[in-house]
């Protein structure tokens, strides 16, 4: 493990858990962009880091891809320590780096076959491995092309493809669909449910909420550099928000006197700026107590509570922000 | 997806393996090696060997070879040489490491940072000892070699190339972008080019300039394979020769390592 000065290693990792940290901080110079995090990654699981751009989420993965020396704390990646055994926990993980790095001097499928190459697998178990991966991401009829001429969809396919060359025991998505289309993001989303089907371990981070709910079996929700939040997305929700969110939208300002008529009511809320969000758990009651009391929104939607919210409850900003 | 469990075997070096791929993608781009080790010398050597040996033959001269192309051909094996290792490190170094990421992604497999540094150095090192090659066999075709120890002017060349890349690597890898790559190679390269001796023989420089010619591996280089070429190299001066180049070679793969592990972890 990797250790921080004077720690000892007391309590050995259990042989059911991908990723242990504890404790875990990684400074460069001054900026402190993973502040002191303990999470751990039971095997077979789908854990998402969530959280802005800037929250350490990125920190946290090169950490655990070992390409980051940890600045101190406790980091096991498969029952290894990332700075003694980086090359031996690398030969077992797939890794989906944020942007598409495939070698456009080669076709789709040389582009698997040479990257099975780098973890020392044969060339007849590469190029059979490499036609079932195409199968798998749907990319056969592409495996003769080039790889500038694919969509974002496909490229990120091939992505996906190439760090499961090794059939590896945890798979590392950092923003797996950031910048794809929906119907993209969702034939994506089935190809990690069925590797999670077949009993992968998937730590990914992402900054869109429906991705989390979609594939999480865990999440924590990371803001600037520490743990904001951790549990499945049911128990964030039901700890940190309402079961529903009423949206309410009005010509110009909302009216002085909403927060007052709300707070009187027990309602929390929070101003947009385009809409206002009212948490209650019976959201069409809470309008209806806001329109009795002389509210009139131009526009209104009931809603579930979603991830989103609790990010909103927890950072008083939302993610795009 | 097919259910066959792969056993990924990382005992044997990943050196091996990224050469390998290096190999493999090099069959799309082999032809540029082509023009360096080929068409570039034959140039030079028409035009310089000669058009221009032509008229320094015509005059009096002590450059200790027959002839004025017998001189500079070793001289421009060796400083191509310094022209392929320093254009190489800089901006393909750049390219793996940032622009296109091909060793973010090697680092995401057993590869370590040690084995992407030697690989990287090694494999612009590599090719040009083909480039080399075929440049001393152009060479050859000329006559210009006048003893068999010639024979060896490919890896005296390849040496001077690493001697080059391995310190160019380094700066490439600290840098954030490609700014500074044209100063090199206007304000290093050249003045390295016109002043290591493969022209005219530093001595004819004022004694300072010569002095720091002297400490460049450039100069090492050229007198390395003209000493090949012409059968006049001692052991104790090649092995000095080879000593230098060394030095650079280990102190640009060490700051080389550094310099790759902090991009790729930043």
């Amino acid at each position: 493990m990797t250790m921080a000065s004077g720690e000892s290693d007391q309590n050995p990792i259990p042989d059911d858990i991908a990723v242990e940290a504890v404790d875990l901080h990684k400074h460069f110079g001054d900026f402190i962009a993973v502040g002191g995090i303990s999470f751990s990654v039971p095997l077979g699981q789908t854990f998402a880091i969530l959280g802005p751009n800037g929250a350490g989420k990125s920190s946290t993965m090169k950490m655990v891809t070992t390409v980051s020396p940890a600045t101190s704390g406790r980091l096991s990646v498969l029952g290894m320590d990332p700075v003694r055994d980086g090359r031996s926990i690398r030969a077992r993980l797939g890794v989906v780096p944020q942007e598409d790095i495939l070698d456009t001097e080669m076709t789709v499928r040389q582009n698997l076959v040479m990257y099975s190459r780098y973890f020392g697998i044969s060339w007849s178990d590469a190029k059979a491995k490499a036609d079932a991966l195409l199968n798998f991401v749907q990319l056969t009829e592409r495996a003769n092309d080039k790889v500038d001429p694919l969509s974002g969809g496909m490229k990120r396919r091939l992505t996906i493809a190439r760090a499961l060359v090794n059939d590896p025991s945890l798979v590392l998505l950092d923003e797996p669909t950031t910048g794809l289309d929906p119907q993209a993001r969702h034939l994506l989303w089935e190809r990690l449910y069925q590797l999670k089907d077949q009993g992968v371990s998937l730590l990914l981070t992402t900054h869109y909420m429906d991705e989390a709910e979609q594939l999480a079996d865990r999440l924590m929700v990371m803001d600037k550099g520490i743990i904001a939040a951790e549990g499945t997305p049911a128990e964030l929700i039901s700890q940190h928000c309402s079961r529903e969110v009423l949206e309410l939208r009005f010509q110009g300002h909302e009216p002085a006197e909403l927060a007052r008529i709300a707070t009187a009511a027990q309602l929390r809320t929070e101003t947009l700026p385009d809409r206002t969000l009212v948490y209650a758990d019976d959201g069409d009651a809470a309008l209806a107590h806001l329109q009795a009391q002389n509210i009139r929104p131009t526009g209104t939607l009931v809603r579930r509570a979603t991830l989103e919210d609790v990010f909103l409850a927890l950072t008083g900003r939302s993610l795009d922000e | 997806m097919t259910t066959t469990v792969l056993r990924p075997d990382i005992s044997r070096t990943g050196l091996q393996h990224f050469f390998e791929y290096q190999i493999y993608r090099f069959r799309s781009s082999w032809r540029g090696l082509v023009v360096t080790g080929l068409f570039s010398p034959l140039l030079f050597l028409l035009v310089m060997g000669t058009g221009l040996g032509g008229l320094v033959d015509r005059g009096n001269h002590d450059l200790g070879t027959p002839s004025y192309l017998a001189y500079i051909g070793p001289g421009l094996l060796a400083t191509s040489a310094m022209q392929w290792g320093t254009t190489q490190g800089l901006w393909p170094t750049m390219g793996e490491l940032k622009w296109e990421g091909g060793y973010r992604a090697a680092l995401a497999s057993p590869l370590t940072v040690d084995e992407l540094t030697v690989g990287h150095i090694g494999w612009i090192s590599l090719r040009f000892f083909a480039a080399s090659l075929l440049f001393s066999g152009v060479l050859t075709a000329f006559g210009v070699p006048q003893s068999w120890w010639f024979i060896l002017a490919p890896l005296a060349a390849t040496l001077t190339c690493a001697a080059f890349a391995a310190p160019t690597v380094a700066f490439s890898s600290a840098q954030t972008g490609d700014g500074l790559f044209p100063l090199v190679q206007r304000f290093v390269v050249i003045p390295l080019l016109l002043f290591s001796g493969a022209f005219f023989p530093i001595s004819n420089l004022p004694t300072a300039l010569a002095w720091i010619a002297r400490l460049t591996p450039s100069w090492h280089g050229v007198e390395l394979s003209r000493g090949l070429s012409t059968g006049s190299l001692t052991l104790v001066g090649a092995l000095g020769h080879v000593a230098y180049c060394g030095a650079f070679i280990l102190v640009g793969i060490h700051r080389s390592r550094a310099g790759i592990r902090k991009t790729l972890a930043a």
